[in-house]
C-alpha cells in the first residue's frame, strides 16, 4: 500500500480498523501517520459533540410563523419611482423603498408612469429594488416570486427563490437579474420576513419583443 | 370551536418532532437562528400541505429528508444571493459552557480542535456537510440514509469519500506527493 493508497481507503473507510497492509504503510510513513491520526480525532471529535440545546419559546415562535405566513393577507402593491409605504418602519427597513432598472443588454429597460416595468426580451435585466435600513438588520429572508416565462440569472427554471440575507444601515440594492421570454408579463414579487413581520413588494414586469423594442423606445423617452 | 381548529391537529402532529428537528437544523447550518428559519420554513410548507403529515405512520424518516433537501435548496440559494452574507463562527452556541467555565488546558486544546474541525465541516458542500452529520456525527448507516433520502447508496459512498477527503485537506492532512480523485463505485 502507497501513499495515496493509504490516504484513498483512509476517506472511503474511516473509523474503520486498518487492515495489516494498512499498519506496515503506517509503520514507516509519518505523513500518513498524521492523517490517520487527524481522521481518528475528527471522527471521535463529530461523535462527541455536545447536544445543541433548544432555544427558549422556540416552538411557539416557529408555530406562530408558520400560521402567519398561512394567513398572509394581500400584499401591498408598490409602483413606480420613490413610493413610500408606511408599513415598512414596523421592520426597521425606512420608507423610500424604490426601483430602478439598469440592463446589460443595449436596449435596457423602462419604468412605465403606472410602475410597468418593461424589459427587452432576451436581455439580462437588473431590477434594483433600494431597501433603506434605519438600522443593521440580521437574519432576513427574502422570496423573490418570477412571473412565468421569467426567471433569475443563475436560478433557471424557478419560479421561486429564497435566501437568508442581512441588510446593512442605510441602502441596501437588492439586484434582482431577469431573463425574460418575449410576451412574457406578470407580477415580480419579493418578500422580506424579519422578526415575525412579513413585507411584500410587487411589480409588473413586461417582457417586450425585439421586433417591437425600438418603437418601444422612442414611444417612451 | 377548538376541534375544527386546523392548528390543534397541526401541532399535534408537528410538536413531537420539534425538538429533534432544531437539533438536526442546528447541525446542518451551524447557526441557532439558521436553524430555526430552516424549521420554520419546514413548518410553513406543512402548515399549508397539512395532508403530508398526516398520512405518514412514521413521519421521521419523510421529516429527515423534507429538512435535508430543504437545507441543501436554501444553502446554494445563498451562495447565490444578490446581498451575500456574512456569518459569525458556527456552532459557537455549542461551545459557550466551555468558554465560561475557566476550563483547563487540555479542555481548551480539545474545544479548539472541536472548532477546527466544525470551522472546516462548514466549509463543505451543504449535501455533504448533511451527509457527514447524519453519518459521522449522529451515527447513521449509509443504507439507513439511502432510504431515508432516497438516494442511491453509492452516491452516499461518493458523497462520503469527497467529504472526509476535504474534510482531511481543509485540517491538514494531506499527502506531500499529491493525491488522486477517486469515486466511489456505484453500487
Amino acid at each position: 500500500m502507497n501513499c495515496d493508497e493509504l490516504l484513498t481507503y483512509l476517506d472511503a473507510s474511516a473509523p474503520a480498523p486498518a487492515p495489516q497492509a494498512a499498519l506496515d504503510h503506517l509503520s514507516g510513513c509519518p505523513s500518513c501517520r498524521k492523517a490517520w491520526r487527524l481522521a481518528q480525532e475528527t471522527a471521535a471529535s463529530l461523535k462527541a459533540l455536545p447536544e445543541p440545546v433548544v432555544p427558549a419559546a422556540f416552538e411557539e415562535r416557529v408555530l406562530a410563523s408558520a400560521y402567519r405566513a398561512a394567513g398572509r393577507r394581500r400584499p401591498i402593491r408598490v409602483r413606480g419611482w420613490g413610493l413610500a409605504l408606511a408599513a415598512t418602519f414596523l421592520m426597521g427597513i425606512g420608507v423610500g423603498v424604490l426601483l430602478e432598472v439598469t440592463h446589460a443588454g443595449h436596449r435596457g429597460g423602462y419604468i412605465l408612469q403606472d410602475g410597468t416595468v418593461m424589459l427587452a426580451a432576451g436581455d439580462t435585466t437588473t431590477v434594483n429594488i433600494a431597501l433603506d435600513a434605519a438600522r443593521p438588520i440580521q437574519d432576513v429572508s427574502f422570496v423573490v416570486d418570477v412571473p412565468a416565462g421569467m426567471e433569475l440569472a443563475g436560478h433557471p427554471g424557478e419560479p421561486q427563490v429564497t435566501w437568508q440575507g442581512e441588510l446593512r444601515q442605510g441602502r441596501n440594492l437588492l439586484g434582482l437579474q431577469l431573463v425574460a421570454k418575449a410576451g412574457a408579463a406578470g407580477v415580480l414579487q419579493t418578500e422580506i420576513h424579519h422578526d415575525g413581520l412579513d413585507k411584500v413588494f410587487q411589480v409588473h414586469v413586461v417582457a417586450a419583443e425585439e421586433s417591437l423594442w425600438d418603437d418601444l423606445r422612442r414611444m417612451l423617452s | 370551536m377548538a376541534d375544527s381548529d386546523p392548528r390543534v391537529e397541526f401541532e399535534a402532529q408537528v410538536r413531537p418532532h420539534l425538538a429533534w428537528l432544531y437539533r438536526l437544523a442546528y447541525r446542518f447550518t451551524g447557526h441557532r437562528e439558521d436553524a430555526e428559519d430552516l424549521v420554520q420554513e419546514l413548518l410553513v410548507r406543512l402548515y399549508r400541505h397539512p395532508s403530508e403529515l398526516a398520512r405518514l405512520e412514521s413521519p421521521r424518516p419523510w421529516l429527515t429528508r423534507a429538512l435535508h433537501n430543504l437545507f441543501v435548496d436554501q444553502w446554494r440559494h445563498r451562495q447565490r444571493t444578490p446581498l451575500g452574507h456574512l456569518h459569525p463562527d458556527p456552532w459557537d452556541d455549542l461551545f459557550v459552557d466551555e468558554a465560561d467555565s475557566g476550563t483547563p488546558e487540555k479542555a481548551l486544546q480539545l474545544a479548539g480542535v472541536r472548532r477546527d474541525i466544525l470551522a472546516a465541516l462548514y466549509r463543505l458542500e451543504p449535501e455533504h456537510r448533511a451527509l457527514v452529520v447524519m453519518h459521522d456525527m449522529e451515527g447513521r448507516s449509509l443504507s439507513e440514509l439511502a432510504e431515508t433520502l432516497d438516494l442511491p447508496l453509492g452516491t452516499l459512498k461518493s458523497r462520503l469519500f469527497r467529504a472526509r477527503r476535504k474534510l482531511r485537506r481543509l485540517l491538514g492532512g494531506g499527502n506531500p506527493l499529491g493525491e488522486t480523485d477517486v469515486i466511489v463505485a456505484e453500487v
